[in-house]
C-alpha cells in the first residue's frame, strides 16, 4: 500500500492511509496536462514551448467512527489546511517517495448514506508548482588523508636484484548516477575544512572562493523556489552567510545536473552530500 | 551565465532574481533606457544585472500597494545612467573638443562622471578621433554615441563580474560597427516588413540666423539616387517642400549639417523592418535585409529584454521600425 500523507505548514502530519477512521477514498494524483504555446502557420502550428499550469486534484476523504471523534478529526484537519491558506504557506502532499507543495483550497462535507458513522469530505488540492519531486541522495565520503597517497610495492622478477616501489594517487573522482530522464536541480553540501570550493560535476563547475571551516559546510542549492540569498551559503553552527558573491564568474553555479553518469571531481578531503531533485508531472509509479 | 542577478546597493551579488523584468536600452529618443522589476521582491536589493550584457542597473523607484505583496521597482539601465550627466565645455572654451584613440578619449571624459563608476576598456579600438566637437551641453550618452557614429563605430556597454568576491564592473568600449546580414531575408523564417514611403519631402528650406530678407537661407534637395545636394532634381508635381527653422545655427556650414540630418529624416525612403526578432548584434551595428529585390542596411537602435514568468524574450529594433 502506498503511503499518502498531507503535512501542513505547521508540521502536523495527516496520514491519509493510516486507518479506516481517516482515509483517502478517491484522488487523481496521476492526472497531468501540458499546453503548447504555438505560432499559427499557414498550415498548422509551430510549437514554441510547452507550458504546465498549476496542478489541481479532486480528492475524497472519509472520516469514520463515532460522531464526536469524526467532528474532532475534521476540526483538526480543517484548521490546519485553513492555516496554510491564511499564512500563504503550503503543506506537503506525499505519495510514496514523491512529494509536492500543496494547498487544500476547497472543502465540502456530507454524511454517509448508511448511518451516522461516516462523513465524506470532498477537497480540492491546489499545487502552484505542478512538479512532484523524488529525492535521490548521494554521499561521497572523503579519502582519508593518510590513504590518499598509497604506497604499493611491486615484486619484480628475482633477476633485478631489488624491488621498486611507487606512490599511487587515489582517485579523487567518483562516478555518480543521476537516475532520471531530464536535467535536475540539486543541493550540494561540501563539509569543511576546505580552503575553497572547487567541484567539477559532469559538465558543471561549482567554484566558490570562500573557505569552509571545520564543522561548517558550504551549500549550493539550484532550486528556483529557494530564496535569492539561499542559493550559495556557508553554514557554521547554525549561522548562515550568503556566499553567492564569492562564486567564480566562470562557474556554472546554478546549472542543472545531467541525467545518467556524472563524474564528480574535488579534493575529497571532506564529505560531499548531494540531493538530486527529480521532478515529474506525476508521482513515480515505481517509487 | 544567462541569469538575472540581484545586487546589493554596494554592487555585491545577492543571488538569482526570479521577478518579472523589462529592460529597454537604445539610442536617445528610441528607448527609455530604464528597467522595471515586478513581483514579490526581497528586502535589501539595490539593483540587478545579466552578466556579460548591458541589461542591468540600479533601482531608484518603488511603488507598492496595500492590496497585495507585489512591488514595482524601476531604475536607469547602465546606458540610461549615461544620460544623467552633461558634457560641459571647458572654462574659456565654447565647445568640448576631443582628439585621440576613442577609448582613451572616453576614459578621459568619464573619469570624472559618477565618481568614475564606468570603467573604460583599455583595449585599443583602432578608432582615432580627430578634433571632434561635442554639441553644446549634450548628455554623455548623446555625446559619446554621436562621436562614435561619426567614425562608423558603436558604444558597447557590458557588466561583468571580474573575479570571485567582487561585484560587476560596468565597462564601456568603442568598437567598429559591423554589418550583420545574409539571414534576414524572405528566404528565412523571419518576419520582415517592407515599406516604400513616397510621402516624404524632397526640398528643405533651411533658415538660419538673421531676420526677414537678411536671414541665412540654404536650400537642400534630395537627388535621384537618394543623396542630398544643392541642385534641384524633383520639380513640378513631384516637388515636396518643407521649412527647417534653425535660428540658433552658428554658421552656414552648421546650418547645412543639421539641415541634411533633418532632410534625411523627412525624405521619402524605402525601409525593411525586422519584426520582433533578436538580432545577434550590438546597438549601433548594421543589419542587412533583403526582400522583394530591395536590400537595406539599417542600424540596431534598441534592444529589449522581457522576462515574464521565467520566460525570456529578447527583441532588437532596427531603425525605421
Amino acid at each position: 500500500m502506498t503511503n499518502i500523507t498531507y503535512t501542513s505548514s505547521d508540521g502536523t502530519v495527516f496520514d491519509l492511509m493510516a486507518d479506516m477512521s481517516f482515509r483517502l477514498k478517491k484522488a487523481q494524483f496521476h492526472n497531468f496536462e501540458f499546453q503548447p504555446d504555438v505560432t499559427a502557420l499557414q498550415f498548422g502550428e509551430r510549437v514554441e514551448r510547452w507550458r504546465q499550469g498549476a496542478a489541481t486534484y479532486a480528492a475524497q476523504i472519509l472520516f469514520k467512527g463515532p460522531r464526536s471523534a469524526r467532528m474532532a478529526a475534521l476540526d483538526t484537519f480543517h484548521k490546519a489546511i485553513e492555516r496554510d491558506i491564511i499564512c500563504k504557506s503550503p503543506g506537503i502532499l506525499t505519495w510514496g517517495n514523491s512529494y509536492i507543495s500543496a494547498y487544500i483550497r476547497s472543502s465540502g462535507t456530507y454524511p454517509g448514506e448508511s448511518n451516522d458513522t461516516e462523513t465524506y469530505n470532498d477537497v480540492e488540492i491546489y499545487c502552484p508548482s505542478p512538479a512532484w519531486i523524488t529525492e535521490q541522495h548521494i554521499i561521497i565520503e572523503p579519502i582519508e588523508q593518510q590513504q590518499s597517497l598509497r604506497e604499493t610495492d611491486i615484486q619484480y622478477a628475482p633477476s633485478y636484484g631489488y624491488d621498486y616501489s611507487y606512490m599511487k594517487f587515489q582517485d579523487t573522482s567518483k562516478n555518480i548516477y543521476v537516475d532520471h530522464f531530464v536535467p535536475c536541480d540539486f543541493k550540494a553540501a561540501l563539509y569543511g575544512p576546505v580552503a575553497a570550493v572547487d567541484i567539477s560535476m559532469g559538465n558543471l563547475s561549482l567554484k566558490v572562493n570562500h573557505a569552509v571551516p571545520a564543522g561548517g559546510r558550504m551549500v549550493i542549492d539550484t532550486r528556483e523556489a529557494v530564496e535569492a540569498d539561499r542559493h550559495c551559503y556557508l553554514e557554521v553552527n547554525g549561522q548562515i552567510r550568503n556566499c553567492f558573491n564569492d562564486r567564480d564568474p566562470e562557474s556554472t553555479l546554478l546549472g542543472k545536473i545531467e541525467p545518467g553518469f556524472n563524474r564528480v571531481v574535488y579534493g575529497r578531503t571532506t564529505r560531499l552530500e548531494l540531493t538530486i531533485y527529480r521532478e515529474r508531472s506525476e508521482p513515480g509509479w515505481t517509487g | 551565465m544567462d541569469r538575472l542577478i540581484y545586487l546589493a546597493p554596494d554592487l555585491t551579488e545577492i543571488g538569482p532574481c526570479r521577478a518579472d523584468a523589462d529592460f529597454d536600452v537604445g539610442a536617445k529618443g528610441t528607448a527609455s533606457n530604464d528597467f522595471v522589476l515586478k513581483g514579490i521582491l526581497p528586502e535589501g536589493i539595490g539593483g540587478v544585472y545579466v552578466p556579460g550584457t548591458e541589461f542591468g542597473g540600479m533601482l531608484e523607484y518603488l511603488q507598492t500597494s496595500n492590496m497585495n505583496d507585489v512591488v514595482t521597482r524601476k531604475g536607469f539601465t547602465w546606458r540610461g545612467l549615461l544620460e544623467q550627466g552633461v558634457i560641459l565645455p571647458p572654462s574659456g572654451s565654447d565647445y568640448k573638443i576631443v582628439s585621440g584613440e576613442a577609448n582613451t578619449v572616453m576614459a578621459g571624459l568619464l573619469s570624472g562622471f559618477m565618481g568614475g563608476f564606468f570603467h573604460v576598456s583599455a583595449e585599443a579600438s583602432g578608432i582615432i578621433i580627430d578634433n571632434y566637437k561635442f554639441p553644446l551641453y549634450c548628455t554623455y550618452l548623446e555625446g559619446l554615441t554621436g562621436m562614435l557614429q561619426e567614425y562608423d563605430a558603436k558604444l558597447v556597454i557590458t557588466a561583468d563580474k571580474p573575479s570571485a568576491g567582487s561585484g560587476p564592473v560596468v565597462t564601456v568600449q568603442a568598437k567598429p560597427r559591423v554589418t550583420i546580414g545574409d539571414k534576414y531575408s524572405e528566404e528565412y523564417p523571419v518576419s520582415l516588413t517592407y515599406t516604400d514611403d513616397g510621402m516624404g519631402i524632397n526640398h528643405l528650406i533651411c533658415l538660419g540666423q538673421g531676420s526677414l530678407q537678411s536671414r541665412t537661407r540654404v536650400d537642400l534637395y534630395v537627388q535621384e539616387d537618394g543623396t542630398i545636394g544643392t541642385q534641384q532634381y524633383y520639380t513640378g508635381f513631384s516637388e515636396r517642400t518643407e521649412v527647417y527653422d534653425y535660428s540658433s545655427s552658428e554658421s552656414e556650414s552648421n546650418l547645412v549639417t543639421y539641415g541634411k540630418r533633418r532632410l534625411q529624416e523627412r525624405m521619402s525612403k524605402k525601409t525593411l523592418a525586422l519584426n520582433d526578432a533578436d538580432v545577434d548584434g550590438d546597438i549601433g551595428d548594421l543589419v542587412y535585409g533583403y526582400m522583394r529585390g530591395i536590400s537595406t542596411t539599417s542600424p540596431i537602435t534598441r534592444k529589449i529584454l522581457t522576462i515574464t514568468g521565467g520566460i525570456w524574450k529578447r527583441e532588437s529594433k532596427i531603425e525605421g521600425v
